[in-house]
């Protein structure tokens, strides 16, 4: 593959040229191509918004932050922590290697660490909001009908989904069968590893009873209600 | 339960776990510590003496006790690890972030959105109408909006760049659920249990966040805390898979 990517929008400096190769070194062709598209629907969200690239938002960073922001489901990035906060650090770590000032990279941080949090990283600034609206809106439930005619297809030619959402979920669980502290309960890898392996989490109440306790449950009866 | 999961595994960000493992207590001559660690005492500026109220007057008192507890194992936590108040975080933006995290369960910030970010809007709202509009509205937003959101807590880069209130105020929230006494200088936690009682405690919080699920679905989005609770309690409710969701986009993956 070429990096010009047709006449298809991405933004050209050489630190984007080099996050995305550095993106598509490390991943998986399908996540690479996610990351990609996941670029272009959150330049056009913004614009459905009003909101113009090199004037509401640094056009460089939203990139370097969709680019990355599955960097964690990498090997190379596949370390201790949930994918989100390995990719964050990783992304980061790069950035400022390859000469992004300190405070720029900060906002791929948060724009990579918060986009499981769509209800949080929608009301930070674009550069972080838009990540997460992109790339949930490559994998649904919006679709490709809410685009422009064609655009998909374009984008597609460019970047197939090779079965996007499926290659996600597989690299999100198996990165958790091989290390179950990635996938704490209550998070998104945690509910995954959950639904394919079909095991009890522990709930809340058992959470809250192991030692050490405050005994929060000792003697209580649920009233039938609840 | 999964029972090659150690439970400080399952737990890997849950708020709280940081400070189980906190440095020990500063060696002997930093006994200005156990002032800090030993008392009951409140911040007593305007704004806070008026959360305080608030909480008095919006919350029963399993939730009021559990944010008021929370302010103050994170102080003494925060001091076992040699920061003090003043010197190392701004105990007024400590204080204000423990004693309205959980505004989100009560009627008064309810908008139909999960309780983490109804109450991170509450309290922003309530700062800026008492005039604070610097970076202290956006560390209070953060510290609440975030405060289930497991292993950013632990993130050393989180950790590292975030305002210090907002991690020891998530170590505060998270001894009082799932600490336990040992995180606490000897005999504190039973002083601070004394003048503010459990009252059902985490039994209490998990009855009100289910409670909500199960009036207003849209506050118990799947793969969130409150979510997870609410297919927990009720399996029989409708509870979307990864699948599902995908299913209904139409890129045919």
């Amino acid at each position: 593959m070429n990096d010009t990517f047709g006449d298809l929008p991405f933004p050209r400096t050489e630190l984007a040229l080099a996050a995305m190769r550095f993106a598509r070194d490390i991943e998986d062709r399908a996540i690479f191509n996610h990351s990609m598209r996941t670029y272009l629907y959150a330049r056009f969200l913004g614009e459905q918004e009003g909101l113009r690239p090199g004037h509401d938002y640094d056009d460089e960073l939203l990139f370097l932050g969709c680019v990355l922001h599955d960097a964690g489901l990498s090997d190379h990035g596949n370390g201790d922590q949930t994918f989100e906060l390995d990719g964050a650090d990783l992304a980061t770590r790069f950035l400022i290697e390859h000469g992004l000032a300190p405070e720029k990279a900060e906002i791929v941080w948060d724009a990579i660490a918060l986009h499981l949090y769509s209800a949080i990283a929608g009301r930070k600034r674009p550069e972080i909001a838009l990540v997460t609206a992109g790339a949930g809106f490559d994998l649904g439930p919006s679709g490709p009908h809410t685009l422009p005619a064609g655009y998909a297809d374009r984008v597609h030619a460019v970047f197939p989904r090779l079965h996007a959402a499926a290659v996600l979920k597989d690299a999100i669980v198996g990165q958790a069968l091989g290390k179950p502290h990635k996938a704490p309960p209550f998070t998104m890898p945690g509910e995954l590893l959950r639904q394919r392996t079909q095991e009890t989490w522990p709930t809340w109440e058992q959470l809250m009873t192991l030692d050490p306790t405050w005994h929060d449950y000792d003697g209580y009866q649920p009233a039938a209600t609840s | 339960m999964n029972p090659s999961l150690p439970r400080r595994t399952l737990l890997a960000g849950l708020a709280g776990a940081a400070a189980l493992t906190a440095a020990p207590p500063p060696a002997s001559g930093e006994t200005g510590e156990t002032t800090a660690s030993g008392d009951l005492s409140f911040p007593a500026t305007p704004i806070a003496r008026e959360a305080h109220r608030l909480v008095g007057d919006a919350q029963e008192p399993y939730l009021r006790n559990h944010s008021l507890r929370s302010f103050l194992f994170g102080r003494a936590a925060a001091a076992q690890a040699g920061r003090r108040p003043g010197r190392d975080y701004d105990a007024e933006v400590m204080f204000l972030i423990c004693v309205l995290h959980d505004m989100g369960l009560t009627t008064r910030a309810d908008t139909g959105q999960r309780f983490e970010l109804d109450g991170a809007d509450f309290a922003a709202r309530f700062l800026e109408e008492r005039g604070i509009t610097d970076r202290r509205v956006d560390t209070v937003w953060d510290g609440i909006a975030l405060h289930t959101s497991y292993g950013l807590h632990r993130s050393p880069v989180f950790t590292r760049r975030r305002p210090p209130e907002i991690t020891i105020a998530q170590d505060g929230i998270g001894i009082d659920l799932t600490g336990g006494p040992d995180a606490l200088p000897a005999g504190y936690a039973d002083r601070v249990h004394a003048a503010y009682p459990r009252h059902g405690g985490a039994r209490a919080l998990t009855g009100a966040i289910v409670a909500q699920g199960l009036a207003d679905p849209r506050k118990a989005p799947p793969m969130t805390l409150p979510g997870e609770v609410l297919h927990q309690r009720h399996p029989e409710l409708p509870y979307v898979t990864w699948e599902s969701i995908l299913d209904a986009g139409g890129w045919d993956d």
